[in-house]
């Protein structure tokens, strides 16, 4: 029988978090709206890199008051470029990057809401995920055959976004694309796909499939290289929406139940 | 210098490399598209800033294969100050050995749809 919780990396976040103690207080004092009068290229970065990453790597730990802090922020200047239609503002990048960036600053203000005690928002992320899908299959610049590891990030990102909203009917037509979907990419798509395909009646088999990638992308300094250069995946999100998806499908009896946050956190960080 | 690059399958995708330095205003960002040509380069081969057939979405992904990139190795308020550098005041540096040039209208396109500095730089 294998265990499920011989891996541990709750050391890595504890380390990086106390090297960078004395930062968090820095970055949350940075005046994040001092650019705000010119066109905001890329709005997804100011609620996503600057805010909820940083919300992430404190939580991991721990510290649930800087955590908090980035978490707020994140709600906050995602409330704003909603508010101000940042994402389509004078025909600037922020418009070709529209839907996708739209769909991004939605799902992690959806997330801080959820991490802080808010209610599991399922139908932001049903539209998270169609977003981030018509994205791909429309407007990224290899929209009519993937080549390009920034778009398949992106669509998988969609399936999971449609999984985590219980929409297994639209996870499982996005799953069965035809586009190719290389490397880590690749490997998700089929273990989504036999979780849609299987489920409610999951196998040990399967679970332990599962807990073996989730072990692998909840490492911190996990990547995936291909020689020198590396596969395009944002690893933290990626860790969190699987152990959102270990808690709704492997670990409570429904996946309509709310997934507690707690859970989640002390899932990928343990 | 900071590496940008990312690869799936075959092929290498970002711009060639990023760099910084520290300047009384801050720090000055570059991101970096390197030619091994002795000429005046047309606009078309400046790719990863936009300038050929997938125009400003390569360098819309382009920037966020940077962001990643800065992401994984830097951390805390360096990497910060970077993020916030990428966002708004980086410069397009086009690169190349002596004899390396692009025109007037080339720098000019780059700028339109980068919506940055562009400035032109020989190899030593």
């Amino acid at each position: 029988m294998r265990k499920y919780d011989e891996t541990y990396y709750y050391h890595k976040h504890a380390r990086r978090w106390r090297r960078l103690r004395n930062d968090w207080s820095t970055i949350l004092a940075m005046n994040i709206y001092k650019s705000w009068d010119s066109p905001i290229l890329m709005p997804e970065s100011l609620v996503e890199d600057s805010s909820f990453s940083y919300a992430l790597e404190c939580l991991l730990y721990g510290d649930r008051e800087n955590g908090n802090a980035f978490l707020n922020r994140t709600i906050e200047v995602a409330d704003r470029i909603l508010a101000e239609n940042r994402c389509l503002w004078e025909q600037t990048l922020a418009t070709t990057g529209y839907p996708r960036n739209h769909a991004i600053i939605q799902r992690d203000r959806a997330y801080a809401k959820w991490l802080l005690g808010g209610d599991f928002d399922r139908d932001v992320m049903k539209s998270c995920a169609r977003q981030l899908v018509e994205w791909c299959l429309t407007k990224a610049n290899d929209h009519e055959h993937f080549t390009d590891a920034f778009t398949m990030n992106y669509y998988v990102q969609g399936i999971r976004a449609a999984i985590i909203a219980c929409d297994l009917d639209l996870a499982g037509e996005l799953v069965r694309t035809k586009q190719p979907l290389l490397g880590l990419h690749g490997h998700q798509r089929d273990l989504w796909r036999k979780l849609i395909d299987m489920y409610p009646d999951l196998t040990d088999e399967f679970d332990g499939e599962f807990e073996t990638f989730f072990d692998l992308v909840r490492d911190p300094d996990f990547q995936e290289r291909v020689g020198k250069a590396r596969n395009f995946i944002i690893r933290d999100i990626l860790a969190l929406e699987t152990g959102i998806i270990r808690e709704m499908y492997i670990i409570n009896a429904s996946p309509h139940r709310n997934p507690d946050p707690e859970n989640v956190l002390a899932a990928v960080a343990r | 210098m900071f590496r940008t690059q990312v690869r799936v399958g075959t092929a290498d995708q970002g711009f060639d490399f990023g760099s910084f330095i520290e300047t009384p205003n801050g720090l000055a960002v570059f991101l970096n598209e390197s030619k091994g040509t002795a000429a005046i380069v047309p606009a078309g081969r400046f790719t990863s800033v936009g300038m050929g057939r997938g125009g400003a979405a390569v360098f819309e992904r382009n920037l966020g294969f940077a962001r990643d990139a800065i992401r994984e190795q830097f951390e805390g308020a360096l990497q910060e100050q970077l993020l916030d550098a990428i966002r708004n005041q980086s410069t397009i540096r086009l690169i190349g050995p002596q004899g390396f040039n692009a025109s007037e209208t080339t720098i000019n396109a780059i700028k339109n749809v980068t919506h940055r500095p562009v400035i032109v730089g020989i190899e030593r």
